[in-house]
């Protein structure tokens, strides 16, 4: 579905991805771990070109590495991108309807009563506007608008940050259910929750691939914990 | 659109106003002011053969006073001002109520002047201190649409209709500066002096806190730069020259029309230091040469001077941000490089 | 009392043009972060298109206003491509000064086509004069609140209403992860330079009756549009409307009764005052600073 070869940022003299390759099966779904600036959201703005990069991208066989960032998204590579996003100035609802933008004609899984039944509490919060929710109520609509893209990789960065146990559970049983038909790009810093949404999993560390396998391989290797530490 | 990739994507900085360029060649500046002035001195009274053109060089070097003060305000203290047109001919008219009836001499006119547009620069300066790029710019635009208005309602010193006639010529002491060529030499001096000014204010710290304040206010406050009153003191430098060369002007001229400094003359100001590059003192001078000495060239166009402005900035704008001074700059950078390049090998061979 | 209810009207009237303007800004604003100082001269284009249309060609009144909102989108178009376009990966100021320089080059071209004699716009209704309470109003100026009002709130539905709406509000508040939903940045700018090319011109038909249209014509109501949109919030369709008319009366009745010869510049010294007191404006809320 999914296919990143030799992915190169820069930013000035920052080198901060080096050559990251990999490749995402239909359904699949990848975590993408590392330390702080290991280069895991860079990763994902260069394959959603908010940044400069070189390298190929393939999404569904088509070369997508030089189209523009609509353009991207427009294909079904849908973002959701770090600190969710959510328009203040725009109701929940108007919020998710800016989600169809991307859709064009492509068939959707979810339509937009299959978000609100996805994450039944924001059904009520229909007309309020995205500055007044609370971190777990925006990360639910900044996911709810990127399904309603109809995307054919999700790429989802950072959805546990900033939210209680409570909220990152529910956030986390949603994207389980997503991945059943969706393909999904991870990244976590909580190892936990990455490694129990997707099936397999990738470590960066300043910018390099140092570990891949699946979930259960990576959780269990030694190296993991210490390229963690190792910032 | 593409370029607000920084996720805190309005928060656009305050150091968007003008390329900030790197310090170099530094040391020279004073010496080389005066030089030019030397220069100047001797080659445009014999270039400026015609009438019109000793007309056209004291109107040159007049804008480039004006210029200059806008370069202080817009390149150093990081505001785009309006006002600075609007400045020039508020000079005229205070320098005009000043000396009216003859009891005060031009000096005096010129003083009131320029302390009066200084004092109007920091006071706007001070009541727009904490607003951001555009509505500083908005709000100044509102100050010239009020002040252009009070101008033109107050007889005292907007005469009849925003125009007052009869200025007594430019004097100081016995000395009458009567025909173009006379007051070439005192808009000469006028103009050395403040270059020198700006090559010294190039020189001294006053320029780094200015470009520090408008790259990172807050870590320009944090290390005890004075990040309000940098730009307003700034404002108030440059908006005294705009009044010293709109009296010298009126004196020279005999009159002042409040019409002649709207706004076209103001978007020639910033056409002016866009054209002649926003890095270097020397930007304004060759901007306001290049504004003032275009459409005596482009012979036949004389009416569609306005659209070859705005074209002219529109181009500067788009394709060579740094003005002519900048290109200039860089040439003899490369040269000067070049050069001691080939000095070291030869000692190298040698 | 008369005098008041003829201040009033002319008040009303002239805050309902003031608020097309405003929203003119606002709508571009919102879409591309900058400012269009171009837009005081494309109301002034649009009297003069508008007294090229009736007067000179001697179309009626309502393929004369098309004609001209057609020609105004067109120019909004080409303002789109030629000033903003290219500099639109530079820092705002930049583009803003860009459509400073298309503003000179506009009004260099409407100089050269039009010279810079005044010239008079017939008001679609004549000399028609309404009693209101005893005063006589000028027909003109109901037509003014009438076709002003029906175009804020055709304005107010598309910012509301509408995916294009929602898209301009969203580019508002974070360009960048708007153009992560898939939204052409592109071509909202287009519509939005053209919307407000065509509210400018707008204005500049209905304001045009009033008074004589001359090359500075445009700019001075453009000052006091702006200072509606400050005082609006620059975000918000209801501040930037409360604002138009808050100026609009002040100036009529205040400079109606007391400063008499100042009355056109009581917008700008609510500006300075606003800006003096709260920088970023009076009902703005949570917005960055312009």
């Amino acid at each position: 579905m999914l296919r990143v070869d030799s992915l190169e940022v820069h930013y000035g003299s920052t080198h901060a991805v080096r050559g990251v390759s990999f490749e995402l099966a239909e359904a699949g779904s990848l975590a993408l771990l590392g330390a702080n600036g290991a280069g895991k959201s860079s990763v994902l703005s260069a394959l959603s070109r908010l940044v400069p990069s070189t390298g190929q991208v393939h999404l569904a066989g088509e070369d997508i590495t030089r189209l523009p960032a609509e353009r991207v998204t427009r294909a079904g590579l849908i973002h959701v991108p770090e600190g969710r996003r959510v328009f203040p100035s725009l109701s929940v609802h108007e919020n998710l309807l800016m989600g169809l933008i991307a859709r064009g004609s492509r068939s959707a899984e979810y339509a937009i009563d299959d978000v609100y039944d996805l994450f039944p509490p924001l059904r009520p919060l229909r007309r309020r506007s995205g500055y007044a929710l609370s971190g777990g109520e925006a990360q639910m609509v900044a996911v709810g608008r990127g399904l309603l893209g109809a995307p054919n990789v999700m790429m989802v960065d950072e959805p546990s940050l900033g939210l209680s146990p409570l909220m990152t559970e529910t956030v986390a049983e949603a994207l389980i259910t997503v991945s059943a038909r969706t393909s999904l790009v991870v990244v976590e810093q909580n190892l936990q929750v990455a490694t129990r949404i997707c099936s397999d999993a990738i470590v960066l560390r300043a910018g390099e691939v140092v570990l891949r396998g699946s979930s259960a391989d990576v959780l269990g290797s030694e190296d993991v914990v210490s390229s963690y530490l190792s910032a | 659109m593409s370029s607000r990739i920084a996720f805190p994507a309005r928060l656009r900085p305050t150091a968007a106003t003008a390329p900030v360029e790197v310090e170099h060649y530094r040391r020279r500046r004073v010496s080389l002011v005066l030089l030019m002035a030397v220069v100047a001195a001797f080659a445009l009274p014999a270039m400026a053969t015609s009438r019109s053109d000793a007309y056209q060089v004291n109107v040159w070097l007049l804008y480039s006073i004006a210029a200059l003060g806008f370069y202080w305000m817009f390149c150093l203290g990081g505001k785009f001002a309006f006002s600075q047109a609007f400045l020039m001919g508020l000079g005229g008219f205070v320098s005009a109520a000043v000396t009216q009836g003859g009891e005060r001499s031009f000096l005096w006119g010129v003083v009131v002047a320029v302390a009066t547009t200084a004092a109007l620069g920091a006071a706007l300066g001070w009541v727009l201190r904490g607003c951001g790029e555009f509505y500083f710019a908005l709000g100044t635009f509102a100050f010239v649409q009020l002040g252009s208005v009070y101008v033109q309602n107050n007889d005292w010193i907007g005469g009849q209709h925003g125009t007052q006639f009869g200025l007594a010529p430019p004097t100081i002491g016995d000395r009458v500066f009567l025909s173009d060529q006379d007051v070439f030499w005192l808009i000469l001096a006028v103009l050395t002096v403040c270059m020198v000014a700006a090559a010294l204010i190039e020189r001294s710290p006053a320029r780094r806190t200015a470009l520090a304040a408008r790259t990172n206010p807050l870590v320009s406050a944090l290390s005890g730069v004075s990040v309000r009153t940098t730009p307003i003191m700034f404002l108030a430098l440059g908006s005294a020259l705009g009044g010293l060369s709109g009296a010298i002007l009126a004196h020279w001229q005999g009159s002042v029309a409040l019409t002649s400094y709207g706004p076209d003359l103001a978007i020639g100001i910033l056409l002016m230091v866009m054209l002649g590059g926003t890095g270097s003192i020397w930007g304004p001078v060759i901007g306001a040469g290049v504004y003032v000495f275009l459409p005596t060239t482009l012979t036949g166009l004389e009416q569609y001077s306005e659209v070859v402005y705005g074209a002219l900035l529109l181009i500067c704008i788009v394709a060579a941000p740094s003005g002519i001074a900048g290109g200039v700059e860089r040439v003899w950078r490369y040269l000067s490089r070049r050069l001691r390049r080939g000095r070291r090998s030869t000692d190298v061979a040698g | 009392m008369d005098k008041f209810i003829a201040l009033t009207a002319s008040g009303i009237a002239y805050g309902a043009v003031l608020t097309l303007v405003a929203l003119g800004f606002l709508v571009l604003y919102n879409a591309t972060g900058i400012v269009n100082f171009a837009n005081g001269d494309l109301v002034t284009l649009g009297a003069y298109v508008g007294i090229w249309t009736t007067v000179d060609l001697g179309l009626p009144t309502i393929p004369s206003f098309l004609v001209t909102l057609a020609l105004m989108a067109v120019v909004g178009l080409v303002l789109e491509a030629l000033a903003y376009e290219p500099l639109r990966n530079q820092p705002a100021l930049v583009a803003v000064m860009g459509t400073l320089a298309a503003a000179i080059i506009l009004r260099g071209v409407i100089g050269i086509w039009q010279g810079s004699t005044p010239r008079a716009l017939p008001s679609p209704v004549g000399d028609a004069v309404v009693h209101i309470g005893g005063a006589p109003i000028a027909g003109h100026r109901i037509l003014i609140v009438v076709v002003s009002g029906i175009a804020v709130c055709l304005v107010g539905l598309l910012f509301t209403r509408t995916s294009f709406g929602r898209q301009l509000r969203a580019l508002a508040d974070d360009p960048t992860t708007t153009r992560l939903m898939g939204v052409r940045v592109r071509a909202a700018a287009r519509i939005s330079f053209v919307a407000s090319a065509v509210l400018a011109g707008l204005g500049g038909l209905l304001i045009a009756p009033i008074g004589a249209v001359d090359l500075t014509f445009g700019f001075n109501l453009m000052i006091t549009a702006f200072a509606a949109a400050i005082l609006g919030g620059f975000g918000s369709l209801r501040g930037v409307v409360i604002a138009s008319f808050v100026i609009g009366l002040l100036q009529a009745l205040v400079g109606g009764y007391f400063l008499v010869g100042y009355s056109s510049v009581l917008g700008a010294v609510l500006l300075l005052a606003v800006l003096a007191v709260r920088p970023s404006g009076l009902f703005s809320m949570e917005r960055s600073r312009l």
